[in-house]
């Protein structure tokens, strides 16, 4: 009777759990943003071949990878201008990889952040300001780098850090060697093919997911186009190196007009350059151009409404728009103050806080002020064009 | 012994009530005006969706959002999170079921699926895109676009033009006529008794295609995807099979069956060329091809 009673008990207990469980499993759902989509931290990628600039990578192990590059660098300023483009083979360590694969954060794959160096030999060109002549001659040098490489859905990429590279540039002026010793904001954006394992889900055995589409008000961005440089350049003969400092701040906010498809956008801009060297010489330090400019304009996102209305996207700052700006050019050491404004057409993109991409293509008239370009030729009161391509990031 | 039997009862009532899930649904009944040549458009999210021909002028939808978690207000809160669409625009009815949140850490913990149950009138043109759920369509639909991924698909009895991308499906199109463009990756394929144009490219998933009795013409590519045939002896109709790096499994053998081999290209064809061809040209798995006769006699 006893053991009866166990057995009775011991299925109803089993048929019991069994029931208590819903057809469902309550967390069965895994819910995906924009960004979890974009960055494909959890596909595999074994290699990337880059275009712009031009690099295989080659993953080594689970945190290494081995690059084979080529190298772009340059100091260009009202006075004389050097390039160098050069081969090099980059090692790099994704110094998080393990740490956030052991946590389910994404796969061994080569987004992350990393440090790398970069040896290099290549060849270099060299050129004074108002002088033609064009020299050329062996370059070779080593990058220090430390920066977050990142997958932009399946054929973008962006890597951006800080980089620290010594170029030396063998007999390339009349003058003999010259060297460059720099700390820039690397900021590579470009378009990528990456490979990997042939990983094919087991459609019965997935998780389903949603993805959820995010509403935004406000938006602060800055722009990260390579546009911090600091450079000490030795030459023979000159005593003492000298220095060149460049900097482009730019900070552009944006918010929604209600929950309209329309925005309003404030976009500060400066650009400043220093360095103490002119026509050969080495000067004390000046100011060879700073400038900055305020724009204020309107967008309206014209796919906005319907894309929401499909549940595509959130009502938020990514899509064409067309825009309507006024906006204030000042360069200081010229005196010159104009006022413009402008219209045209534009993309962005934002893929969550850390990456945005926009594309600009705007026609502007002159309303105030004197054109920077006397013989400007054209209708007199259009001023030119602008078509640019930016990257950046969302500080909030 | 009583004592141990409470306690048992008490552990076991423990169980089922600790494993609890809630329940939370919010429907929506809706319908709108449908004016010839405007599209239909479906957007959905973990969606079980059935579409019926109905004899209306309206396009009406019945909507059921259903949220379960262990906590009832986290479902009740996912729940207001979906944002359900079901409105006119210009030329183009809506339905979607996004989720829009003003934060990414409002996400939603609990599992939402959607039920649209949406009754059409004859000759609509329908886009439809969705995810992780199902799609039943019945009758008589002018257009269809879709594009899914790990669903269930069902057209019975469909009259009208078909253009899928398919992804991680499984598809029955059954007892259907019309014009049919396909093109699957890693999905199931079922193609029963369908008649009109058929125009497949479908890569490593499963291909059934079982002839019916009426006219049909098959251009089918396939790569890494095993193929069963399973031909009506009452329909005529030319049969051209080539199959690369494997082989064509048969048991026809009479004077209509021809063979050919050259290299790692297999080819086999069944009676003469006429109106309808039907054209199968398939890499890497085999083409099996079954009498639906002998087959029944088998059974």
């Amino acid at each position: 009777m006893k053991n009866l009673i166990l057995t009775i008990l011991t299925i109803s207990l089993y048929a019991g759990s069994l029931l208590s469980q819903s057809s469902y499993a309550p967390d069965s759902v895994k819910y995906v943003t924009e960004e979890d989509l974009a960055y494909k931290l959890h596909e595999d990628a074994n290699y990337f071949f880059k275009l712009a600039p031009l690099a295989y990578e080659h993953k080594l192990g689970e945190a290494f990878s081995l690059s084979a590059v080529t190298k772009s660098s340059g100091v260009l300023n009202d006075n004389f201008l050097s390039g160098n483009l050069s081969l090099g083979i980059e090692g790099r360590y994704y110094y998080q990889m393990k740490d956030r694969v052991n946590k389910g954060l994404q796969v061994s794959n080569l987004s992350g952040k990393y440090i790398a160096v970069i040896p290099k030999v290549g060849y270099g060109v060299n050129s004074l300001a108002n002088n033609n002549t064009l020299v050329f001659g062996l370059a070779y040098g080593l990058n220090l780098a430390w920066a977050e490489q990142n997958r932009i859905y399946d054929y973008f990429y962006w890597d951006s850090g800080l980089e620290f590279g010594y170029t030396e540039f063998d007999n390339n002026f009349s003058t003999g060697d010259f060297t460059v010793l720099s700390l820039f904001r690397k900021s590579d954006f470009g378009v990528v093919f990456g490979g990997g394992g042939k990983f094919i889900p087991d459609r019965t055995n997935t998780q389903p997911q949603m993805k959820v589409n995010v509403n935004e008000k406000y938006a602060l961005r800055v722009l990260d186009n390579n546009n911090y440089s600091i450079s000490r350049i030795t030459r023979d003969g000159l005593e003492e190196p000298f220095w060149q400092f460049l900097a482009i701040p730019n900070i552009i906010s944006e918010f929604k007009i209600g929950d309209s498809a329309f925005s309003i956008v404030h976009d500060i801009r400066a650009r400043i350059e220093f360095s103490n060297y002119e026509d050969g010489v080495k000067t004390d330090f000046k100011a060879d151009r700073v400038l900055y400019s305020l724009k204020m304009g309107t967008r309206w996102y014209y796919k906005m409404k319907s894309n929401v209305l499909a549940g595509k996207q959130g009502n938020n700052f990514s899509g064409g728009y067309v825009v309507a700006n006024f906006a204030h050019n000042n360069t200081i050491e010229k005196g010159s103050d104009l006022f413009f404004v402008s219209a045209g057409w534009g993309y962005q993109k934002e893929v969550g806080k850390k990456f945005f991409i926009n594309i600009d293509l705007t026609i502007a008239a002159l309303v105030d002020g004197v054109r920077p370009v006397p013989n400007f030729n054209g209708p007199t009161n259009l001023s030119g064009g602008n078509f640019s391509i930016n990257i950046g990031r969302r500080i909030f | 012994m009583k004592k141990f039997i409470t306690i048992l009862l008490l552990i076991q009532v423990s169980l089922m009530y600790g494993q609890e899930t809630y329940k939370e649904v919010k429907s929506l009944t809706k319908s709108i005006s449908y004016e010839a040549g405007e599209v239909i458009d479906i957007s959905g999210e973990r969606t079980f969706i059935n579409i019926q021909v109905a004899d209306q002028p309206d396009v009406s939808a019945e909507v059921e959002i259903i949220a379960r978690y262990k906590e009832q207000n986290q479902a009740q809160d996912d729940l207001e999170k979906i944002q359900v669409v079901f409105e006119k625009r210009g030329n183009t009815i809506y339905f979607s079921n996004a989720i829009q949140i003003q934060d990414i850490a409002d996400k939603p913990k609990s599992n939402i699926k959607t039920i649209l149950n949406l009754k059409i009138p004859k000759y609509a043109s329908v886009d439809i895109k969705n995810a992780f759920g199902d799609i039943t369509i019945k009758g008589r639909i002018d257009k269809v676009n879709l594009e899914s991924q790990f669903c269930t698909i069902e057209f019975t009895d469909y009259i009208g033009k078909l253009t899928m991308e398919s992804k991680y499906d499984e598809c029955k199109i059954i007892n259907s006529k019309g014009s049919f463009n396909i093109d699957s990756d890693k999905s199931d394929l079922s193609l029963d008794k369908v008649s009109g144009k058929v125009k497949a490219d479908a890569n490593f998933g499963k291909l059934d295609i079982i002839y019916g009795d009426n006219p049909i013409t098959y251009d089918i590519k396939s790569e890494y995807t095993p193929t069963s045939i399973y031909l009506s002896p009452r329909l005529d109709i030319f049969h051209d099979y080539t199959c690369k790096k494997c082989q064509l499994i048969t048991e026809y053998c009479d004077e209509n069956v021809s063979r050919e081999a050259s290299g790692k290209v297999n080819k086999l064809t069944i009676g003469s060329p006429s109106n309808s061809v039907s054209t199968i040209v398939a890499q890497s798995e085999d083409i099996n091809i079954i009498s639906i006769n002998t087959q029944a006699n088998n059974k």
